[in-house]
């Protein structure tokens, strides 16, 4: 059942690291245009990934005898903020960061964690989810890749599609068929991790309209998987995949996706000097739904701490904010047809062609905005 | 939120301003019984200081309270009358208001804002559209710097707005005037004062809506099942749900003051934010009840139709939205780091 969100602050020790984390942006990120920042979780550098990991940057919820840095939330929600806020190209080790490290951590067994926490937490190991397949989308109960027992592990066929990154990942952790059939739904499946080099695992990518390959198609053809590729329970996968979709949801990702455009065009509207009331009514009224997202997600990030499990706030908040990642988007880009004499740069322009070619998957990754809407329906009891 | 305060005070509004007290309010009735039941309580000089025989609360302290007067659609300036108190309490402490209407403290009753719309010559003074100025007791009238303490009492008052509002325009004589002009200000704020009851009031009417929403969602029945199974339904209430949180987060925001004053670039969120949230609040509800909830009878109009005024009452998202984007534009930091260092008063990274 959704309670209120009470606000609460950042908490005022993490101002240092809030500090420290932006001097190292600053250096790293010199020059980078906005149509690059613009690219955030999307855009890879494994280069980038590492130097992260250097700083002790990955991982940083992870307590420190499997690598990490045993921090908490906040840190986590500063950390993050400070990452998509800049453009920081972080799309290679996101996933294994946010989702993989501690998903491993509460289901894998003592020899997965200590073999890949500590490799995702030095930036060795980078993870993709593989969750859709051609025929499931969001009915993702129906997917049908399968894992067969066999006496030394498992046999694994079947694809994956719509997988991020998956071209640049070392490892993917797939929910899978494991016994019954389509028809059971979410009874028997499982989650198993795949070494995406295995023999048999064809990587392919796919190209978006922005030019991007920002997801792949991952087939698997008689892929021998070990015994230890199960992660948790077997059969348990459903419940699981649902827990780790409460941490994809409750971060701030959902709020930054467009603020390089955002940024990019105040900019523009200062050094232009344009200040009329319907632009400044514009911008302020941007800024007010940024700033009561922020305290939603982090009032979601105080439940986190709290030891709550708040897989319906975490919707409430990923909703709202994809949909203001959106309407910004087509914000201003109507401004600009308001004023065409308005000196627009290419960097703003190309900002603005990238996020409204890639702004409708906002609304599509990690679950859809009606099935979210629908697992708020049911935390409301409508349901 | 579940704290003392706001316990209390849904208790007490629950039990004394009634849906039929609104009614009777709104029918023209005497407000005097409404308001002494909720005076006797108490909560009056909340925010006034121990010196002067108040319970020094901060606004964040009385925000639960600010926050049960909009779920309860009091159709009286109660939100606007702590803060009106407290500005008048310092405008006595700290200035030589020697105006005869102050000199024995700050009255008895309530106070509304009128900082738009004011005209003022040697016929006296007129305030045009005034937020609860058929039921208030006392209106602090701005005209630029200028500020008086006008009893609505001594006012010729023409009803304003719609059907049941509660708005009107006040003219007072010259005589009136002069008597009761505080003095020249500053920066009186009303706006802001204004504002700033209104976003809170508006998040708890729409909580409210909303609630009751959810209600009629699971009670009603067609095609053999609640209204609320339909997906069609389902999909708009929990757009509905992520407004009224944001709206209660902004009003919330808005009330962070170690203090009774707001902060002026909170307030303009807040206003803001929650206006902007009322139009779809109230359309998706009516959708939700069908045509049993635009009745007089059923109680849904008494709050919907209070949500619409305040929405624009006061400045609404676009003159908000205005005064905060200005910030934005004057500052020399990026999104993140305005929001931040002035909303969420954190340091410079």
């Amino acid at each position: 059942m959704l309670t209120a969100l009470e606000f609460n602050q950042v908490p005022a020790q993490e101002a240092a690291f809030r500090s420290e984390i932006r001097q190292f942006l600053n250096e790293a990120l010199v020059g980078m245009p906005s149509h690059a920042k613009a690219r955030s979780w999307m855009g890879t550098s494994d280069d980038f990934s590492k130097k992260l990991a250097k700083q002790g940057w990955l991982g940083l919820t992870i307590p420190k005898e499997y690598g990490g840095s045993g921090k908490g939330f906040f840190s986590r929600f500063v950390l993050s903020e400070e990452l998509l806020a800049s453009g920081a190209p972080v799309a290679s080790h996101w996933i294994a960061d946010r989702q993989s490290g501690p998903l491993l951590l509460r289901y894998g067994t003592e020899a997965q964690r200590q073999f890949y926490i500590p490799r995702i937490c030095r930036g060795e190991a980078f993870f993709c989810i593989g969750m859709s397949e051609p025929s499931s989308g969001s009915d993702l109960a129906s997917i049908r890749s399968r894992a067969q027992r066999t006496e030394a592990g498992w046999l694994l066929n079947g694809s994956k599609i719509w997988t991020t990154n998956a071209h640049g990942c070392h490892y993917m952790i797939a929910l899978v068929r494991t016994s019954g059939e389509t028809s059971d739904r979410q009874k028997g499946l499982s989650q198993v991790i795949i070494d995406l080099s295995l023999p048999g695992v064809t990587v392919r990518p796919i190209t978006d309209m922005a030019g991007d390959a920002h997801f792949s198609e991952v087939f698997f053809d008689n892929v021998k998987l070990g015994a230890d590729a199960l992660v948790g329970t077997e059969g348990q996968g459903w419940d699981q995949v649902n827990a780790e979709l409460a941490f994809e949801r409750s971060g701030p990702e959902r709020i930054y996706s467009s603020i390089a455009l955002l940024d990019c065009w105040i900019e523009a509207l200062r050094a232009q000097a344009i200040d009329d009331t319907e632009t400044s009514s514009l911008v302020g009224s941007m800024v007010a739904e940024m700033a009561t997202l922020r305290a939603l997600s982090l009032a979601v990030t105080q439940k986190l701490v709290d030891g709550e499990s708040p897989a319906i706030d975490a919707s409430v908040v990923k909703d709202f904010g994809t949909d203001f990642e959106q309407r910004l988007i087509s914000n201003i880009a109507a401004w600009l047809g308001t004023h065409p004499e308005f000196i627009a740069s290419p960097d703003l322009l190309q900002t603005l062609g990238y996020l409204e070619q890639m702004g409708a998957t906002f609304s599509l990754r990690g679950g859809t905005r009606e099935i979210l809407r629908g697992i708020i329906a049911r935390g409301l009891g409508l349901r | 939120m579940q704290n003392d305060f706001y316990d209390s005070a849904e208790r007490l509004f629950g039990e004394v301003c009634t849906p039929a007290v609104i009614r009777q309010i709104e029918g023209g009735a005497d407000t005097a019984n409404l308001w002494s039941a909720l005076s006797s309580v108490g909560f009056t000089d909340a925010l006034l200081p121990e010196s002067a025989n108040g319970a020094a609360l901060t606004l964040t302290e009385v925000w639960p309270m600010l926050f049960s007067m909009g779920r309860h659609a009091l159709p009286l300036p109660y939100a606007h009358t702590l803060l009106a108190r407290a500005w008048l309490q310092q405008a006595h402490a700290t200035t030589c208001a020697k105006a005869s209407v102050l000199a024995q403290g700050v009255p008895e009753g309530t106070i509304t804002f009128a900082p738009f719309r004011v005209a003022a010559d040697g016929a006296g003074v007129q305030a045009a559209g005034v937020n609860f100025g058929l039921t208030a007791t006392w209106v602090l009238v701005q005209s630029e710097a200028s500020v008086w303490l006008l009893p609505a009492s001594k006012a010729q008052r023409t009803p304003s707005g719609g059907h049941g509002s509660l708005d009107a325009d006040l003219s007072w004589s010259a005589d009136v005037a002069q008597a009761s002009l505080l003095g020249q200000f500053k920066q009186p704020q009303f706006r802001e004062l204004l504002a700033l009851s209104l976003a809170v009031l508006i998040a708890g009417a729409a909580d409210r809506v909303f609630e009751m929403t959810l209600g009629w969602a699971n009670q009603r029945e067609q095609f053999g099942k609640p209204i609320g199974r339909f997906q069609a339904l389902q999909q708009q209430i929990s757009e509905v749900a992520e407004q009224v949180f944001g709206a209660r987060m902004a009003a919330e925001m808005a009330c962070r003051s170690a203090t009774w004053q707001p902060a002026s670039a909170l307030v303009a969120l807040a206003k803001a934010q929650t206006s902007q949230a009322v139009a779809r609040v109230v359309a998706v509800a009516h959708a939700v009840h069908g045509a049993i909830g635009v009745t007089q009878e059923f109680d849904l109009q008494l709050y919907t139709r209070r949500l619409n005024e305040w929405a624009r009452a006061g400045g609404g998202a676009g003159y908000w939205s205005g005064v905060l984007g200005q910030q934005v534009l004057q500052a020399n930091s990026s999104a993140l780091d305005f929001v931040r260092t002035e909303l969420f008063a954190e340091p410079a990274a």
